[in-house]
């Protein structure tokens, strides 16, 4: 039976080798599932774990894995950066700053794509390796207009090569949905399709306009009290739900001027990442697939995607079993 | 019909509106010089000849000061035992522009600078009202402000008067009036639901916005049957409200080629995003295929389609229209994005027909 499946990096395995380039389909019994998981010891990542450490469920049936591997992958960085007004001047210049460390910061088989937003989606870039490219279209990107997070992080998503480096998506916005068409839920879905592990950075800022001035014996009666700005928190919820579900995490700048920081951090948290394989055993193939990870005889927390889905060739959408 | 897109003298005068009443709260009110009690029909003569800028100026400066308040208070009482109509409407117009203006300029008016402009508006028009409260300046006023209004952003709603009752009051059965209406209701439920694209799923306390606004917009569409958006956003509400065979009905002759491309644009998304709900996928692939191209700026739809091939295994396919939706024009705007801020689209056309009632 050839079958395809859809939601994490696949890697045909042959006995005691190395990790290959995956492809779209293959043959039961030499499939494998990649899962990138981060193990953190009180919020500090631990390092030097091998597969023995490992507890691996699918669908609730324990699994063997087969390889541990860390930092030997390239890394694909997807950047998909806010651009929308409320990142201009000062706050502009430090996303800058910090995308430039980024770059340099980058590992020479190391690949990155550049994409903005603010109610437009752009592609500055896809991904490449060209560091001085980079720089120049970072340099070049300008701000202003309102918010798509959501179709920007879909965006993300479905640019996603077909390769054997992991991806990570590096989000940064407000979080503050104002014109996107898709639905959280809708990304949410599409991110369980892919391998893609999501960091989203945000700046927490006060609402200084969150203020109401009432007039209560004004002969024209006051307009109904409503929050700020007709955004949707449902982008802040995106954030978070993206980096639960993709096995990433939520990073908050504690202002624009810790933007290179904390890109840095993000950079460093990726690297120290492990990177589980096996092959899936008493599992159906199709559908959603929940995966548990968790250490065997050790301290520490494991943070993974959720799941993934198998998919059938030619068939069609699947609703996650969550 | 209008063409379904942003206003062009918004873009040129009020294009940062929303985004820059992030920085209106912390200005202090400037201090300015007092201006003289004769000034102020002066300033009238200059904004109904057409001197805009410079009327506007003059206005905010004279409102900053406790004189200049009770001169504009004296005057609208004067004018208003005076029945003097045309001067409380060219009144009107010209402090209606200073908060529009301040709006747009919240670092540079300060917040009580701006207040004051809407002080200013909200008392010549109480007094407008007591003597010509069905007049069509009037009409064309309610309409502009609304306009305004939804443009800007929800923020302003919450510290402004709510004029929106008293439009309804005076004109209830006026087919813009309503449509107007119905498009702020459709609003209120976003701000409640938190999502403008949140699927139905059944009742909650934020539908009861929904059915008001489809309420009005039913009877916006019986007010004039040959209105095409009261039709589109009903068609989007009754969606909302999972009335899925009330949406279709309304939305698939918009979806014909007869009709105007920014309005079949967003019949065919919304089309679409109806078909998926009933997990019709060929037939809202379809849908959002026929939208791409329609317009310049088609992002939404690319999206659209792209977010379904997806789902559908189709990766190459999704890749492709994502990365077309990621080298789109940068100019233009995709009708959704001009939808998604209400009646805004008809501030040029509404702020121009006002401005010509007032300096006839």
């Amino acid at each position: 039976m050839i079958r395809t499946w859809c939601g994490l990096s696949l890697v045909a395995c042959a006995a005691g080798a190395t990790l290959v380039a995956q492809t779209a389909r293959f043959t039961t019994g030499v499939a494998a599932v990649r899962v990138d998981v981060l193990v953190t010891d009180r919020g500090r990542p631990v390092t030097g774990l091998a597969r023995t450490d490992f507890e691996l469920r699918d669908n609730g049936v324990a699994q063997a894995v087969t390889d541990v591997s860390s930092e030997t992958l390239p890394l694909n960085l997807l950047c998909v950066l806010d651009l929308s007004g409320s990142v201009t001047g000062v706050p502009l210049a430090n996303l800058k700053d910090g995308l430039r460390a980024l770059i340099d910061a980058l590992a020479p088989a190391d690949r990155a794509a550049l994409v903005t937003f603010s109610q437009r989606l752009q592609l500055h870039t896809r991904l490449t390796g060209d560091k001085a490219l980079l720089r120049t279209l970072v340099q070049g990107v300008t701000s202003g207009g309102s918010t798509s997070v959501i179709d920007a992080a879909f965006a993300g998503l479905a640019l996603r090569e077909a390769d054997e480096g992991r991806t990570l998506m590096l989000l940064f916005s407000d979080g503050r949905d104002t014109t996107s068409w898709l639905t959280a839920r809708t990304v949410l879905e599409a991110a369980r399709r892919t391998d893609v592990i999501v960091y989203p950075v945000t700046v927490l800022v006060t609402n200084v306009m969150n203020m109401i001035v009432s007039r209560p014996n004004d002969p024209v009666s006051v307009m109904p009290s409503v929050r700020f700005l007709p955004g949707s928190d449902e982008g802040l919820r995106l954030l978070d739900a993206f980096a639960d579900d993709t096995g990433g995490r939520l990073f908050y700048a504690e202002g624009q001027g810790t933007l290179r920081k904390t890109f840095l951090d993000v950079l460093a948290e990726f690297r120290q990442r492990y990177v589980l394989s096996y092959t899936p055993r008493g599992v159906t193939s199709d559908g959603w697939h929940t995966i548990e990870v968790k250490l065997r005889g050790r301290r520490g927390q494991v943070k993974a995607r959720r799941g993934y889905f198998g998919v059938t060739p030619g068939g069609g959408a699947r609703t996650p079993q969550k | 019909m209008t063409r379904f897109g942003w206003p062009a003298i918004a873009r040129a005068r009020y294009r940062a509106c929303a985004a820059s009443l992030l920085a209106i709260c912390l200005v202090p009110a400037a201090s300015v010089a007092q201006e003289p009690l004769s000034r102020y029909a002066d300033l009238l003569a200059a904004y109904k000849k057409g001197d805009v800028e410079g009327a506007v100026s003059g206005v905010k400066r004279l409102t900053s000061s406790v004189e200049g308040t009770k001169t504009l208070t004296d005057w609208v009482a004067d004018r208003r035992r005076s029945k003097d109509v045309a001067s409380l409407e060219l009144a009107l117009m010209l402090h209606t522009e200073g908060a529009i203006t301040g709006f747009g300029e919240g670092a540079a008016l300060g917040l009580s600078g701006w207040l004051n402009q809407l002080a200013a508006v909200r008392r010549v028009f109480v007094a407008l009202r007591a003597l010509a409260p069905r007049s069509p300046f009037m009409r064309t006023w309610h309409l502009l402000w609304e306009s305004v209004v939804q443009g800007a952003g929800l923020n302003p709603i919450s510290m402004t008067a709510d004029y929106l009752p008293i439009a309804l009051e005076d004109f209830p059965n006026d087919a813009e009036v309503l449509l107007a209406a119905g498009c702020r209701y459709e609003w209120l439920w976003w701000i409640g639901s938190g999502n403008p694209r949140r699927l139905p799923s059944g009742s909650s306390s934020s539908d009861k916005h929904l059915r008001t606004a489809a309420d009005l917009l039913r009877r916006s569409r019986k007010a004039d049957s040959t209105a095409l958006e009261p039709r589109l956003r009903l068609g989007r509400v009754l969606f909302l409200l999972d009335d899925l065979d009330g949406a279709e009905s309304e939305l698939r002759e918009l979806a014909s080629p007869a009709v105007e491309p920014g309005l079949r644009y967003l019949a065919l998304l919304f089309l679409g995003e109806g078909l998926e709900h009933r997990r019709d996928t060929a037939a809202a692939l379809t849908a959002y295929r026929t939208a791409v191209g329609l317009v310049d700026v088609d992002q939404s739809a690319r999206v659209a389609a792209a977010q379904l091939a997806h789902r559908e295994g189709l990766r190459t396919e999704a890749a492709e229209e994502i990365g077309r939706a990621l080298s789109i024009p940068a100019s233009g705007s995709d009708p959704w994005w001009v939808y998604l801020r209400g009646q805004w689209w008809r501030f040029e056309e509404r702020l121009t027909a006002a401005q010509a009632m007032v300096r006839r």
